[in-house]
């Protein structure tokens, strides 16, 4: 009689145990699954950059969303892809969720699929609701105002969420003539300067000729600002082409609507656009 | 913790580097010192090479070139004078400095006292960053180590039949730390041969020798003359142990050893300061982890190591790690030295390979040429003379590099250095 109540108790007490587990584990999936923002921090507005000189291949950094910048991709015949770790993690569970319905379909154990687990797998890094826009193979020429019309590279548009702004405009890109490295360095520091005056942090002094950007010599000018940080840097590695790099960009962590924060507040409609973003910008 | 256990482990065999025995001079000191008593440990005498520390009381003994026997002891000059008596005068036959009271092995605690004495100077040792890269590399026998060291330490100070001085090799000694479980005796070599190739620098020495004497404790009633024979004694050896004086023979040295890695990785993060990752703390820019971390393009891959300090120290360790191993430091970066495909069960003394670290995260060539604008960035900023960024360079944006750690447009790594 006593055993029996005894095992009555263990095994109640084993429920309420596996009950408390699924539990903890539910919460831990559901907790992953929500967006953490990073900490951000006003700006300083002492220190601001010249009122309207955010833009930079007419993308206006700070004030474009998400939608704004689709248009413009499309208008530009630009393709992107969100590489944020959300939408790679997404990518990857989808093509290993493929994997598996496959298998199941050719009478397979669809766990045999390498990385089965990941399925259910919310790891840290997704919880950051970034999109992270990365076009690849874009032309110099398809950019408004470029200063490199022969260049091939890489755009990057960064939004902190589908929520705020547009943070981060880059255009990375080769150039594998010295003359034209030199020309694109000149014309892309003299437009930044033109707009913002004297760089506020400067690496190397300035290049006299192509021949210059040897190996290892970094060039780059920095504007920094409360609410607004621009970059031109020139470095190159190896035997590649030299790598040219114009960034307009709101500060991390400064907010990401620094730059219009005394007039309106950013704000678009919430939406999960990780997965609808893969190849299908614009 | 893990870290520390990892430089423990390894560490102890390096501590051989201050130990020392010497080859050609059997370490006893007292034996060419004096003939009543032992001599002090180092004490070379007839070497005219450095004082020994403690040593006892002996006759004349022949004074060599310099200093003589024992710290204080042998050639007629020893500090406790007497009658060619060593500094401490202590189972010889001649009055000691201290008129036969205790001597200096006696102070420290036999060898009891002298283990603790050495426990506490290899964990002094572990945690200082200016020398604990020497025992940061796996293969350090820690029993050994620290058998030759107290030894050491007990000739030097004199202990009649403590012969190992650092002076020459010294083979069957006795494992003072033996378990049960080990080898009963430890074979310990001379300074020279230890530290050969080692690559040492005076600063370097200079902080061994310091993290010695902050552990000799203040309370043994240790006279300012016994320690200064202490120091005399532990300098004595730079000539076996320094191999670059000028503390610029490598790129490793010429960066700062260990400590200006890590002030170029994250500034004084690691090295007692704030825990910012270097924020304008290198020329008044970011360092490196500082500088990508906040950087919009990049910093989505450091998001897990700047919001967790465990994973933060691992970052900077492996990078640290790296860096010193390309640059001609002591740290070894390899399999054996806790760089692993897999990391096991979250050991943070564990380094993942570049490809294992970056698999998935789709790094695009732009990307690892973002990482490289901010390490020569950094270094420039720091001062760096250009031929070393060049050769830094090259090393840490290679091609089997940017290959192991790009995803998009791999293909373009074949235009990156092939070191």
């Amino acid at each position: 009689m006593l055993v029996k109540r005894f095992l009555k108790m263990m095994l109640a007490a084993l429920g309420m145990l596996a009950a408390c587990a699924g539990a903890v584990r539910g919460y831990m999936v559901w907790d992953r699954s929500r967006d953490k923002l990073p900490e951000f921090r006003a700006p300083d507005l002492t220190h601001r950059a010249p009122t309207g000189e955010n833009a930079l291949y007419g993308i206006n950094v700070g004030v474009d969303s998400r939608a704004s910048i689709g248009e413009w991709l499309s208008r530009q015949h630009i393709s992107c892809r969100d590489t944020s770790m959300r939408a790679l993690m997404v990518a990857k569970r989808d093509q290993i969720a493929g994997d598996m319905a496959r298998a199941k379909s050719r009478g397979e154990d669809p766990d045999i699929v390498s990385g089965a687990s990941m399925l259910n797998y919310r790891s840290k890094s997704e919880q950051n609701p970034q999109l992270r826009l990365s076009c690849e193979g874009v032309a110099g020429a398809a950019l408004p105002g470029t200063s490199a019309p022969t260049g091939m590279g890489r755009l990057l548009i960064i939004l902190d969420s589908v929520e705020h702004p547009v943070r981060h405009v880059s255009y990375a890109y080769h150039l594998a003539d010295n003359d034209q490295v030199l020309a694109a360095w000149n014309q892309s520091v003299q437009k930044m300067m033109r707009r913002l005056g004297s760089p506020t942090s400067v690496v190397a002094s300035d290049p006299l000729s192509g021949d210059d950007f040897q190996p290892g010599r970094l060039f780059k000018r920095e504007w920094l600002f409360g609410d607004l940080r621009a970059e031109v840097t020139a470095l190159r590695i190896g035997r590649r082409p030299v790598g040219l790099r114009e960034t307009i960009e709101v500060p991390w962590p400064v907010q990401s609507d620094a730059p219009t924060l005394l007039s309106q507040p950013a704000a678009s409609a919430r939406q999960d656009v990780h997965r609808d973003n893969i190849g299908l910008l614009p | 913790m893990k870290l520390l256990r990892t430089f423990f482990v390894v560490g102890l065999n390096a501590l051989v580097l201050v130990t020392g025995c010497s080859d050609e001079d059997t370490v006893t000191a007292g034996m060419q010192t004096g003939n009543a008593g032992t001599a002090g440990m180092g004490g070379r005498a007839g070497m005219g090479g450095r004082a020994g520390m403690g040593g006892t009381a002996g006759t004349a003994g022949t004074p060599g070139g310099g200093a003589g026997a024992g710290i204080g002891g042998g050639a007629g000059a020893g500090m406790g004078g007497g009658a060619g008596a060593g500094m401490d005068g202590g189972a010889g036959a001649g009055a000691g400095m201290d008129g036969g009271t205790l001597a200096l092995w006696q102070k420290v605690g036999d060898t009891a006292g002298t283990k603790t004495l050495v426990d506490a100077f290899v964990g002094k040792v572990l945690v200082d960053t200016r020398v604990n890269a020497f025992f940061s590399n796996v293969g350090l026998d820690a029993v050994k180590l620290k058998s030759c060291l107290v030894h050491q330490v007990l000739a030097a100070a004199g202990k009649p039949g403590e012969t190992y001085t650092g002076e020459v090799a010294a083979t069957g000694l006795s494992n003072v730390y033996d378990s049960g479980s080990g080898p009963a005796t430890v074979d310990c070599r001379n300074m020279l041969t230890t530290h050969a190739g080692m690559g040492i620098s005076t600063t370097e020495f200079d902080a061994l020798v310091e993290d010695f004497l902050s552990v000799v404790p203040s309370d043994a009633g240790i006279t300012a003359e016994e320690a200064s024979a202490v120091t005399a004694f532990l300098n004595g050896f730079s000539d076996e142990i320094v191999e670059d004086a000028t503390n610029d023979a490598t790129i490793y040295q010429r960066l700062g050893g260990k400590r200006g890695i890590l002030t170029a990785l994250a500034g004084d993060d690691f090295l007692g300061g704030d825990a910012d990752f270097g924020a304008g703390e290198c020329g008044g820019q970011a360092c490196f982890v500082a500088a990508v971390a906040t950087d919009a393009t990049i910093g989505t891959f450091f998001a897990g190591a700047a919001a967790d300090a465990a994973r933060a120290t691992r970052l900077v360790e492996c990078l640290q790690r790296q860096l010193a191993g390309a640059t001609g430091g002591p740290d070894k970066y390899d399999a054996a030295n806790g760089l692993v495909e897999t990391r096991v069960g979250g050991d943070d003394t564990q380094c993942t390979s570049m490809l294992a670290a970056h698999a998935g995260m789709g790094v695009a060539d732009s990307d690892f040429e973002t990482l490289a604008v901010h390490l020569v960035g950094v270094l420039a900023n720091l001062g760096v003379a250009q031929p070393d960024i060049d050769v830094i360079a090259g090393v840490l944006t290679g091609q089997q590099i940017c290959e192991d750690i790009v995803e998009t447009n791999e293909d373009d790594c074949a235009t990156f250095p092939t070191p």
